[in-house]
């Protein structure tokens, strides 16, 4: 049952209807406790007529916990859980103490459901800059959010192993392989090996260590250690393909986190993609010593 | 007299038989509330250490009600939904909770109707404090079976004697 299917067997009857309607289209499914459910597609928004209580959308939030709150907690921590199929459940309500793994939620009043979309070849474009044949090349993917990084990814991921590259994800927020007990339920290739759940630089220093990998794949990179832990990835030979967050290339220099992963000289390209949902708009090629200016080349 | 005699034996090994039929209900509780306790165990390393869903670590346990209520977790209820369906099932005749008493069920309802609804801290409490209360009702269990084991066997025994002395 994918997540779709799912909400509408937890959301009131003309609110399911209205789901099932724009199924193609909608990307997000935003709930809030006393209010009508709203639905977001590509092309824009829509309210549903009927209210969504605060029990109801306890028991919507509990049913996608799959009634196992406690094995949610630590991802609840960070503001959202990721579901069976890989779509991402961001949660909203009062935040009752902060500790050092995050903030404790509690009386969660909104959850905002992100629908995965796996599209197998939404990479094609890019194979022949990641992998032209001699080798992969190291490249990060940025954009803002909502345009398809993590469908990307997943799809270079598969792409890379099928071409016969052995493939390490490492998938901190379960998103792009969507694992269950440690298999993956959405297809990253027969030649890939998932770390879930793990942080980044923990998750990528067993990989390397462990697996014997030619490309890591990791998603929305930018905290503080990713600079180090890829830049040791790449020293050991090991390619990289990941994505940040970033409106464009200007923004992504001018984000300290980001240019100081730059800086390190692990990446060789850079894709952007902008315009519509998985459209790479340009890929530019790092000057060949990194530094705090890269050089961009058209690729 | 010989038949007699043979018939008074048979009518004494039946009575006892019989008294020991008894006294079975009693020693079902103790291995009923035994199975679903080494199943909380179970449960609770799942769940506490392991952070597996509550559905996958109902099933992985060796408790068939365990397994039962995950089952019918399946269906998209709670696991104290799914309890409530099961209970009737479970409660019948010849069924796996069929020796268990209102008290044993007090306990049940206080787990089952809790499990997978709040952090791994207060499930770690609910599982501690359940299966404590369910250990006691083993040992209590296991007691009462044990004197109604001796009753009973002693009952048929008796009556078994009676009869016997009315036959010869």
């Amino acid at each position: 049952m994918d997540v779709i299917d799912r909400l509408k067997s937890l959301l009131p009857p003309h609110t399911a209807a209205a789901l099932e309607k724009r199924r193609a289209a909608v990307r997000e499914v935003r709930l809030r406790a006393g209010m009508p459910a709203q639905l977001v597609a590509f092309d824009g928004d829509a309210l549903c007529s009927e209210i969504i209580s605060a029990e109801k959308l306890r028991n919507i939030l509990a049913a996608l916990m799959d009634f196992s709150l406690y094995s949610r907690e630590n991802e609840l921590a960070q503001g959202f859980f990721t579901l069976s199929d890989g779509s991402r459940a961001g949660v909203c309500g009062r935040v009752s103490g902060a500790g050092s793994d995050g903030a404790r939620l509690t009386d969660i009043g909104s959850i905002c459901v992100r629908i995965a979309r796996p599209r197998q070849g939404s990479a094609d474009a890019l194979m022949s800059t990641i992998d032209p044949g001699d080798g992969v090349r190291s490249t990060l993917i940025i954009s803002p959010p909502g345009m398809g990084k993590t469908t990307l990814l997943r799809d270079v991921a598969r792409q890379l192993s099928v071409r016969g590259r052995n493939v390490v994800v490492a998938d901190e927020r379960h998103e792009l392989a969507a694992c269950r007990q440690g298999v993956p339920t959405i297809d990253v290739g027969p030649r890939t090996d998932v770390m879930d759940g793990c942080a980044k630089r923990v998750a990528i220093r067993l990989l390397v260590r462990g697996m014997a990998p030619d490309v890591i794949v990791t998603d929305e990179i930018g905290d503080a250690g990713d600079a180090e832990t890829l830049a040791d990835a790449a020293r050991c030979g090991v390619a990289v393909v990941a994505s940040a967050h970033a409106r464009s290339f200007d923004d992504l220099i001018h984000r300290p986190e980001l240019s100081s992963i730059l800086d390190k000289g692990v990446f060789e390209y850079v894709a952007l993609l902008a315009g519509a949902p998985g459209r790479i708009s340009e890929i530019r090629r790092l000057g060949a010593e990194g530094g705090r200016t890269p050089v961009w080349e058209r690729a | 007299m010989g038949t007699r005699v043979a018939l008074a034996l048979c009518v004494v090994a039946s009575c006892t038989l019989i008294g020991k039929s008894l006294a079975g209900k009693a020693r079902r509780r103790v291995t009923a509330l035994k199975q679903i306790a080494d199943g909380l165990r179970n449960l609770r390393v799942n769940v506490v250490t392991m952070f597996i869903p509550m559905r996958d670590s109902l099933l992985r346990t060796d408790c068939p009600l365990l397994n039962m209520i995950g089952e019918r977790m399946g269906e998209g209820m709670s696991a104290g939904e799914a309890w409530m369906a099961c209970k009737p099932a479970a409660r019948r005749n010849g069924g796996i909770c069929d020796a268990l008493t209102a008290a044993d069920f007090r306990i049940l309802d206080g787990v089952f109707v809790k499990l997978g609804q709040s952090e791994r801290e207060t499930q770690d409490n609910l599982l501690s404090e359940s299966l404590h209360e369910l250990e006691r009702s083993v040992d209590a269990a296991r007691a009462k079976a044990d004197e109604a084991d001796r009753l009973y066997v002693t009952l048929g025994l008796l009556v078994g004697l009676m009869l016997a002395l009315i036959v010869i």
